[in-house]
């Protein structure tokens, strides 16, 4: 690191208030013994508060913000714990001593559970998209990829996917869904956080295929047997 | 054994960590009336996840994942068209969300210089300096090594530095 650059990263250290006790007694040494240097440091100290002023001032979060959860609990209320009708639903199940009735009022009793999504489902939303097949190779998969999760994944130079994009399903608000061609047969590879798991269900004749990947849990969604690309997504700093 | 939270102990949750929440949105979407959409659709979202959130976890780090991926899908959403892969444009258009401007004089030229960053390192900016939160945090919201969210952050302020000077050395006719 060249001097300037070092004296560079010294003032940001200090602006982020990460320099030690004694890292900022030597700054300020030579700060003191060096015209030019505190010259600039005067000029980058100046910068960097009109900089976080502006920051905060653009971005100042609206004053209340409470109404945001309220609005949320009240537009969900068929999962509200306790809800009336679930109770006369699990009352009527126990009256009728209908094990079935009753596996039934469990399921609802499971509160915020999402339905399962339907493989099918986001299948037919992917082809309803009427993308025509274009080139793409593994390349532009892989920086379509790396793009979409923070250079965090990646594909391998083995991909054998084409052509392909990325849409926004409105069936998966957090997933990342590619898509792509396999011997004519669409290839969908939905990717979330492991936490957030989607756990989209095979149905009709689309078959569901899974694979953690580091934080992330990858899916593979098509009429193939053997999954077509889900080995070949990695972790960016493995491949 | 994990705990679960109820939902008005999640909502109490929610509204505490809403403007770090918001500020993560407005990071992506660079829109203020967008931020609030993306928060209330990641604020159901969250609800209906409730069962798979641990309450002895980071709330405000698990939130924030949601919302920051809602705000990725939400500009996807926005462009109204897939995004092709062959397309050229694609790579640099998708993280170049519009940078909501304000009304100062400093605005075009700043958030152009804050446009041009990648959401990632936009989202590292402005949480650590609007709401001070130390790298760990942000690292653990953001699911990114401590050293990378810091580096993004000095980077970015750099970045902006050096905009910010040339507009100045420009105002005053100063050439270099």
């Amino acid at each position: 690191m060249s001097g300037h650059a070092a004296d560079m990263a010294s003032f940001d250290r200090l602006f982020d208030g990460l320099l030690s006790g004694r890292e900022r007694e030597d700054l300020e040494a030579r700060l003191r013994g060096d015209a030019e240097l505190a010259q600039r440091f005067d000029r980058e100290h100046e910068l960097q508060g009109d900089l976080d002023g502006w920051l905060r001032r653009t971005f100042t979060p609206p004053a209340d913000l409470r109404a945001i959860a309220q609005a949320a609990l009240e537009s969900e209320p068929e999962v509200r714990a306790g809800s009336a009708w679930r109770v006369t639903a699990l009352r009527l199940a126990a009256a009728a001593g209908i094990v079935a009735a009753l596996t039934f009022g469990a399921f609802w009793l499971r509160g915020a559970a999402d339905p399962p999504l339907q493989a099918a489902t986001l299948y037919a939303e992917v082809n309803a998209s009427q993308v025509s097949q274009l080139g793409c190779t593994a390349h532009t998969f892989a920086a379509l990829l790396e793009e979409q999760r923070d250079g965090m994944l990646t594909c391998t130079d083995d991909l054998a996917l084409v052509p392909g994009g990325v849409i926004a399903s409105e069936h998966l608000p957090t997933s990342t869904v590619l898509f792509g061609w396999r011997d004519e047969n669409l290839v969908i590879v939905v990717i979330d956080l492991f936490e957030l798991d989607p756990l989209p269900q095979p149905s009709g004749d689309v078959l569901v295929h899974k694979r953690r990947v580091g934080p992330f849990v990858v899916y593979e969604l098509s009429p193939l047997t053997d999954p077509a690309v889900l080995r070949e997504i990695v972790l960016a700093n493995v491949r | 054994m994990t705990e679960t939270l109820t939902r008005d102990r999640f909502a109490d949750r929610f509204t505490e960590s809403s403007g770090v929440l918001w500020t993560a949105a407005a990071a992506v979407v660079g829109d203020r009336s967008a931020a609030e959409d993306v928060l209330q659709e990641a604020c159901v979202i969250g609800l209906r996840k409730l069962e798979q959130f641990d309450a002895t976890s980071n709330f405000t780090a698990w939130m924030g994942r949601i919302v920051r991926l809602v705000a990725l899908n939400h500009l996807r959403t926005r462009g109204r068209r897939p995004v092709r892969t062959e397309d050229p444009e694609v790579i640099d258009r998708i993280p170049r969300a519009a940078v909501a401007p304000g009304h100062h004089e400093l605005d075009g030229e700043l958030a152009s210089a804050l446009e041009a960053l990648k959401p990632m390192a936009r989202t590292c900016l402005l949480l650590r300096t609007l709401h001070d939160m130390d790298y760990r945090e942000i690292s653990e919201m953001l699911g990114i090594p401590e050293g990378t969210a810091m580096s993004h952050v000095h980077r970015a302020r750099a970045q902006l530095r050096r905009r910010l000077e040339g507009r100045r050395d420009a105002a005053a006719g100063v050439t270099t």
